[in-house]
């Protein structure tokens, strides 16, 4: 995957450089705006990280005319704390997603790996695959090895989401915002609770579990 | 103790009356530009304008019409002696004149001859001759005998009375043949005397309404000066950052006391936003303080550790990794609610559905209770909408929720409810079967950072409930927080925390 940093904190954007390339993501950088559209000409990215606050060119500029020359390439728009009107404006510019910072380095990997799946996925599907595991979206069943699970609702949007992002983490905040729709602090376990009862519905019976945790960061389907 | 010199309290008292004249003298750099002062000015000087054209119309017109009545007084005489002369001659005009009675006193008559030589005169002219000058009487003499048979004569002559003052007289001569010429002159002085008086009531009048005016101008600039000195001696104080300095309204109701009124309000709005800003500013500052220095501590801690056991690393930083995230979540808290604060109410509100909110913070919790093993009931009511953040809302119930589930134990149960009230208000509230909270305690549960002795040992940071209530009130809407179904069956009295908002118009 090929990622384009436009931030013009170097430090950060270094960091965040790292950060992905953990993830085995290759990520170019580029300073403003200006530089950002530029970079965006010698080599259309999979995935943008655009920060808000920029000398020359700031982020909201340079989406709206990036997005004014027809480029779709999913934008992650980074704001700063309680900016919320640049979150606002950042989404309305026609960014993908969004992240305050201070944010951590696995969320932002997480919500990259989102982003570039999502593209790719984008086609319409009318049956989820993940190893032994089926989701028909049409009849709203789910087998595994054959064997119907029983899901209430939001389990089944919770797997869906879970099965749209397989092989990648998703973070506690990402399934609060894209499954349930809010953006708040719940400052508990809520979403582990529900992960739990997913998990026991999904690996109870089957000697290889799919549900995994992962540790500081959230979890992950694996096939 | 200090060297210093005890200060003298009568310095300290004087030096603070300087400086209060001082702050006066700011206000009136030069007397004569404050407002009220003048407009006085302007108004006098219109007054003495105004004066001046009415007295100069009464001039014209008095001094047009005396003038007109001396000179019919003074033909008629004429008239008379001319007629005399032609009927008996000369000697019956010398006659007539030097017998003038008292009274023709205003009327100084003569006749001279054809060198000027004065033959005869009447009483008044003969006090009055000395002052009737041979010059005169040439220029007459030579107008007269140019061709002009009557021609006019005005001379001036300190009256009889009053030697000092001086008599305007106005008259005409006569040719009644080469050698013989008669004059009749009138004593202005009673319509220039009067013209005097009128001038000097008019001035008198003037000049006293001048100084009067003056004197109240000064009455009522001081009057204002004093106002305004009340209005800005407390915006000077405001300026020099003492933002509970008010001023003092009189209950007169005039516009200072609205424009006073106005200001205090101002101030006291300011004066609650920049507490509650130095309010946050302190809490972030004070709140971040102790666990900042307590994620150093165990960070040079970890260092030791790791310098005597290297394995130890990479446990000591995914445990200062947590830490730092807890942290930035309570200042992300902090700042959310300071915000919330200084804006006064939550940005971006929208009417949205309350019933869908209610039925996701159920289904979202009713997992963590039954996971806790906590009943976890709730009743929502259809259809009720609500205008506010969904978000902040979502933040502030799942504080509750999460709250009622954390602090009542097994075996036991939280209710949630979701309804209008009577006043058709949105009321969300949750009932739980804990320990609850006595009722002494109840008011300040929602301070910030504050946690009960027995709450301490679960995790928390004490912010919950003070978000809450900064949601409801951004929202214009209360947290009620009372008892809960009572002690029943070895549970209890448990808490009720409600979050009213208001009713949705239209």
């Amino acid at each position: 995957m090929n990622v384009l940093i436009v931030e013009d904190d170097a430090e950060a954007a270094l960091n965040m450089q790292r950060g992905l390339k953990d993830a085995g993501i290759e990520a170019r950088l580029a300073g403003d705006g200006e530089q950002g559209l530029r970079a965006v000409k010698d080599e259309m990215p999979d995935v943008i990280i655009l920060d808000r606050m920029m000398p020359v060119m700031d982020g909201v500029s340079m989406l709206t005319q990036l997005r004014s020359e027809g480029a779709d390439v999913p934008v992650l728009f980074l704001s700063a704390l309680g900016e919320l009107e640049d979150r606002v404006s950042g989404l309305r510019a026609g960014a993908d997603d969004y992240l305050v910072k201070p944010y951590a380095l696995s969320e932002l990997v997480a919500r990259v790996e989102a982003l570039s799946r999502r593209k790719e996925k984008d086609q319409v599907e009318t049956i989820l695959r993940v190893g032994d595991l089926e989701m028909n979206l049409i009849s709203r069943v789910v087998k595994r090895q054959s064997k119907i699970i029983d899901l209430q609702p939001r389990e089944f949007q919770l797997l869906e989401f879970l099965m749209r992002h397989v092989g990648q983490s998703v973070t506690r905040t990402m399934l609060l915002e894209k499954v349930w729709a809010y953006h708040f602090d719940p400052q508990t376990n809520v979403i582990d609770v529900h992960i739990s009862r997913l998990r026991s519905k999904l690996d109870k019976d089957f000697d290889r579990p799919m549900l995994h945790t992962v540790r500081g960061e959230g979890y992950q389907l694996k096939a | 103790m200090s060297d210093e010199p005890a200060r003298d309290p009568r310095k300290d008292m004087i030096d603070a009356i300087w400086r209060r004249v001082d702050a006066l003298a700011i206000l009136r750099p030069n007397f004569f530009r404050q407002t009220p002062f003048r407009l006085t000015l302007v108004f006098l000087c219109v007054y003495v304008f105004v004066a001046a054209l009415v007295f100069g119309y009464i001039y014209l017109a008095t001094s047009t019409e005396s003038r007109a009545w001396g000179n019919s007084s003074i033909d008629a005489r004429i008239k008379s002696l001319q007629d005399l002369d032609a009927r008996e001659g000369h000697a019956a005009v010398v006659a007539k004149i030097l017998g003038d009675d008292a009274v023709e006193w205003v009327f100084a008559k003569g006749v001279f001859d054809g060198s000027g030589q004065v033959l005869a005169q009447n009483t008044r002219a003969r006090m009055e001759g000395r002052n009737l000058p041979d010059t005169v009487i040439k220029a007459g003499l030579k107008e007269v005998n140019s061709g002009n048979p009557i021609t006019s004569l005005n001379f001036f002559s300190p009256s009889p009375n009053d030697p000092s003052g001086c008599c305007r007289f106005q008259g005409r001569i006569l040719r009644l043949d080469d050698n013989f010429f008669i004059y009749v002159a009138m004593d202005m002085s009673w319509a220039d005397h009067g013209f005097q008086q009128e001038i000097k009531a008019v001035a008198g009048g003037g000049l006293l309404v001048v100084i009067l005016g003056l004197f109240a101008g000064t009455l009522i600039n001081q009057e204002v000066t004093r106002s305004v000195a009340r209005v800005t001696s407390v915006l000077e104080r405001v300026q020099e950052g003492d933002l509970r300095a008010r001023i003092v309204v009189r209950d007169s109701g005039d516009e200072f006391d609205a424009l006073s009124m106005r200001i205090n309000q101002t101030l006291d709005r300011m004066e609650k936003t920049m507490g509650n800003l130095k309010y946050a500013g302190d809490a972030i500052a004070h709140d971040l303080r102790s666990p900042l220095s307590r994620l150093r501590t165990k960070l040079e801690v970890s260092l030791l550790d790791v310098d005597k056991d290297p394995s130890k690393a990479h446990d000591a930083l995914v445990k200062a990794l947590e830490e730092t995230g807890q942290l930035l979540r309570t200042f992300q808290t902090v700042f959310s609610m300071s915000r919330l604060q200084a804006q006064g109410q939550a940005p971006d509100q929208v009417v949205f559905s309350a019933t869908e909110l209610a039925e996701d913070m159920a289904e979202l919790f009713e997992a963590v209770a039954s996971d806790k093993g906590l009943e976890f009931d709730f009743e929502i009511d259809k259809n009720i909408r609500a205008l506010g953040n969904r978000d902040f809302l979502a933040q502030a119930l799942s504080n509750l929720l999460d709250n009622a589930i954390k602090y009542t134990p097994v075996p036991g149960g939280v209710t949630f409810r979701m309804r209008h009230t009577s006043q058709r208000e949105i009321e969300f509230s949750i009932t739980d079967t804990g320990p609850g909270v006595p009722e002494k305690d109840r008011a300040r549960i929602s301070e910030r950072f504050v946690r009960l002795e027995n709450s301490r040992t679960l995790p928390g940071v004490g912010l919950g409930l003070a978000m809450v209530e900064a949601v409801a009130v951004a929202h214009k809407g209360r947290l009620v927080i009372s008892e809960g179904p009572g002690v029943f069956d070895g549970q209890g009295p448990g808490l009720r925390t409600a979050l009213v908002l208001p009713p949705v118009a239209g």
